[in-house]
């Protein structure tokens, strides 16, 4: 069931909030209510997933409660991690890694042909998160909370959240699940969750489907063997930068403005990217709930900036890499990893040894690299990312693009500019917005119209429920 | 965090309430407001429960304006195929077969499509008088596989047997614009897109038929299909694969056996049949010697071949392009459909056997 569907939009999401405000009186009927209503989300797309869902689910809550009552088991928070990593191992990448040994051995190899249960890259880096900080409780002596089961499971599995984050730690959000959800400023969390809903609904199918009518043809052009001119590369380029940040924002704006109507706040996980004047700055606002991950569980173990600078940039370069291969079983991810680690280690090496840019360079040279990386990251091949590359030095020749209609071109240059210029949802919305009625009656039309818009056609998937 | 995210409010608790029942009931009033018109108009015709209003089909994609006319009561015989059926008139098909048609051709039908459509005439017409299939390539394609649908769209749930699962499909731009149609015809502010019983004739003017430009593409025709490759040596016939055959025995086999089927392939242009010795050709007659056997083990069917060199299909001024005859030519047709569903002999079709 995607977000940006009928069924979810009109039936789903008000039948689950109907229930839970129904029920707000009684704590644990209405959070059970919540875990079933997320359960069925989750098996509404395929019900095979589901027990691999429940089952890493109630494993890792498992380990928890065996490590809380009997402390002696000092390991038991490492298995935990380390059964985390293999069930992702299996099913995300087992194809991938057996693939590569048979090619560097010359053995023939069969696809094991296992299927990525959805959200899988998500939720396992919640339970991960959840037994490393045990393991940093553990090891300091200091006090963790342990959660009931139905607490657990809403952590991990809480719908608006589960297939492609944000990434949510549980010392945020579980507390907040014992709220009334009827205190005071329901219709202010209400109001703005539901205007966040609809801000991302419309980054969606508004802006992010618009770019991928002209860029997918063009893409594929290219994965079908044909080539770009310079017009179509640098179009191509631009176009798919807008698509992903408009398809992943406008999910987490969707997800942070539901998880508000039922009374929760989650993270943000985007801070106006394309405004960063570095790649270091880039990923402080891109993915943020991802980058806090990785900082927290993979760089900082690894050290982070002690030991000097060419530890530091070391590190960054790892920590980057590992980030590549979450994105997808794949060279291609493991080359795009290293890329953004080089030039984050870059970025590392230039700032320590004093040397400046002026912003507007930065933002260009950020700008330029993020857009020629991510064509790796869309192409997932090495010879159309060359070939796109090609195109884009003008090699295969000049000439303008000739596709899409005006009012695709309308919608690329406006989003570009909201990109360049706007504020971020999370400002415009949680923080300015004010209660004028001219707005609200404009908001509700706007409803309705996205709602008939999306009724008609097949919905795109969110990019990112590929991860 | 704003203040939302507290426990407690800041004073404007009155205007954020105020703003949340604008917020929402703008949205849920428009919704059910513009939902109500929908199902008031019922663009489709499709609803149960909707007002009985004079509609009409409005869809120019025919795939949403059929399943109405397939259901309605007072045709007992129909017409499927493609854009070479769709200018057989059911008035004269009326008088020709002592029947009450509908043509429901619709353009670039698959098969599927048409055996779906079908299904839904037969659920509603148990005791159906005649069946007429115009046979063209989308039944005798040799492939792999048969292809379901086209890349217009096709809205399965107007076609299966529950038509309250309508209901979900109707808050759409799609709809609206639909129910806009048909809200401008009933006012009698928009012309008809499709005859009340499917039949549209979808031809210019007769006055713009310019032969000079009809006989340049029938010559871009008849080259192509001297340069059409060659079949194969030793390809046997019988190793051919005819994907959408399996679905017109099954669609056939259900229809009753009083009920009268009559199948024919459609007169292309002689330039536009394959020549022979052209691998074509070679799959288009087996296509035929198959579709024949299947009607000889069916009570009450037909199959009448148009797809021959004849008086018809070689005079040029019969039609606008290879394969789209015009008004004239398809009054021929229908007048000797009526004589080949007799058994009677004619120069422009040829019966099995015979």
């Amino acid at each position: 069931m995607l977000f940006n569907s009928e069924v979810f939009i009109l039936l789903f999401l008000p039948l689950s909030l109907g229930v839970y405000y129904a029920l707000s009186g009684r704590t644990g009927l209405r959070l059970w209510a919540l875990v079933i209503a997320s359960l069925i989300f989750y098996s509404y797309w395929d019900i095979r997933f589901l027990p691999i869902l429940l089952g890493s689910t109630i494993g890792n809550w498992l380990i928890v409660q065996i490590y809380a009552r009997w402390r002696r088991f000092h390991w038991l928070p490492l298995a935990g991690v380390l059964f985390n990593v293999g069930v992702i191992a299996l099913f995300k990448y087992a194809d991938f890694l057996t693939s590569s040994l048979a090619a560097i051995g010359g053995w023939s190899h069969e696809p094991i042909g296992i299927i990525l249960p959805l959200g899988i890259s998500f939720f396992t880096f919640q339970h991960i998160s959840y037994q490393m900080d045990l393991r940093r409780a553990a090891a300091s002596g200091e006090e963790f909370i342990v959660h009931g089961l139905r607490d657990y499971i809403l952590f991990v599995a809480f719908f608006p959240h589960l297939i492609s984050g944000p990434i949510v730690r549980h010392n945020e959000i579980i507390h907040q699940f014992h709220l009334n959800p009827m205190r005071a400023g329901l219709s202010e969390r209400m109001s703005r969750g539901g205007i966040m809903f609809l801000v991302g609904l419309s980054k969606k199918v508004l802006i992010a489907d618009s770019a991928a009518r002209m860029g997918t043809p063009l893409f594929n052009r290219v994965l079908e063997g044909g080539v770009l001119n310079l017009g179509e590369a640098w179009l191509v380029m631009h176009a798919y930068m807008l698509q992903l940040y408009f398809d992943f924002s406008g999910y987490t704006d969707m997800a942070i403005g539901m998880a508000l109507m039922f009374g929760f706040t989650i993270p943000f996980n985007f801070d106006r990217p394309h405004m960063a004047t570095s790649i270091q700055d880039f990923w402080r606002r891109w993915h943020m709930t991802l980058s806090r991950f990785m900082r927290d569980y993979i760089y900082i173990p690894l050290g982070g900036n002690k030991g000097g600078v060419w530890y530091q940039a070391r590190n960054m370069f790892l920590t980057m890499l590992v980030g590549g291969l979450w994105h997808g079983a794949n060279w291609t991810y493991v080359v795009w990893g290293a890329m953004h680690g080089a030039g984050v280690a870059a970025n590392i090496l230039w700032r320590r040894a004093g040397f400046s840019m002026p912003p507007l360079l930065g933002w260009t040279c950020m700008t330029l690299f993020i857009g020629v990386t991510w064509i790796l990251f869309r192409t997932e091949s090495f010879p159309a990312t060359w070939s796109i590359y090609q195109s884009l030095a003008g090699m295969h020749g000049a000439g303008a693009a000739v596709i899409g209609t005006a009012l695709n071109y309308a919608v690329l240059i406006a989003g570009t500019v909201l990109a360049l210029s706007g504020p971020s949802s999370q400002t415009a919305i949680l923080e300015r917005l004010q209660p004028w009625r001219p707005i609200g009656i404009a908001a509700g039309a706007v409803a309705v119209f996205l709602v008939l818009l999306i009724g008609g056609g097949l919905q795109s998937e969110f990019i990112y429920f590929q991860f | 965090m704003n203040s939302f995210t507290s426990s407690s409010d800041h004073g404007n608790g009155v205007d954020w309430r105020r703003f949340a029942r604008w917020f929402y009931g703008a949205g849920i009033g428009l919704g059910i407001f513009l939902y109500l018109l929908i199902f008031i108009i019922d663009p489709f015709d499709t609803l149960p429960f909707s007002p009985p209003l004079d509609r009409v089909p409005i869809a120019s994609n025919a795939r949403f304006s059929f399943p109405a006319l397939a259901r309605k009561p007072e045709f007992d015989s129909v017409v499927l195929g493609t854009s070479t059926s769709r200018l057989l008139r059911p008035e004269m098909l009326d008088r020709l077969f002592a029947a009450r048609f509908a043509n429901l051709s619709m353009n670039s039908a698959t098969a599927y499509e048409q055996s779906r459509l079908l299904e839904v005439f037969v659920r509603h017409h148990p005791a159906a008088k005649t069946v007429i299939v115009g046979i063209d390539v989308a039944w005798c394609e040799a492939a792999e596989a048969v292809e379901k649908y086209t890349p217009r769209p096709f809205p399965e749930w107007m076609y299966d047997s529950n038509p309250y699962n309508d209901f979900l499909h109707h808050f759409n731009l799609y709809t609206i614009e639909q129910a806009g149609r048909q809200a401008g015809t009933m006012l009698g502010l928009r012309r008809l897109k499709y005859g009340r019983d499917g039949y549209t004739n979808f031809l210019p003017d007769p006055a713009a038929h310019d032969l000079g430009k009809v006989q340049t593409s029938l010559a871009i025709a008849r080259a192509n299909g001297l340069t059409a490759a060659k079949a194969p040596p030793g390809l046997d016939p019988a190793s051919l694969t005819f994907p959408a055959l399996p679905l017109m025995q099954d669609m056939l086999r259900k229809l009753p056996a009083d009920t009268r089927k009559i199948l024919f392939f459609a007169p292309y242009h002689v330039a536009r049949q394959p020549v022979s010795g052209s691998q074509s050709r070679m799959e288009w007659d087996e296509c035929k010697n198959r579709i024949a056997g299947m009607a000889a083990e069916i009570p009450n069917t037909l199959t009448a071949d148009f797809m021959i060199e004849s008086p018809l299909t070689a005079t040029d001024s019969n039609y606008w392009d290879p394969v789209h005859y015009s008004v004239a030519a398809a009054d021929i047709l229908m007048t000797d459909l009526g004589r080949a569903a007799k058994g009677q002999p004619g120069d422009n079709f040829r019966l099995p056997g015979k």
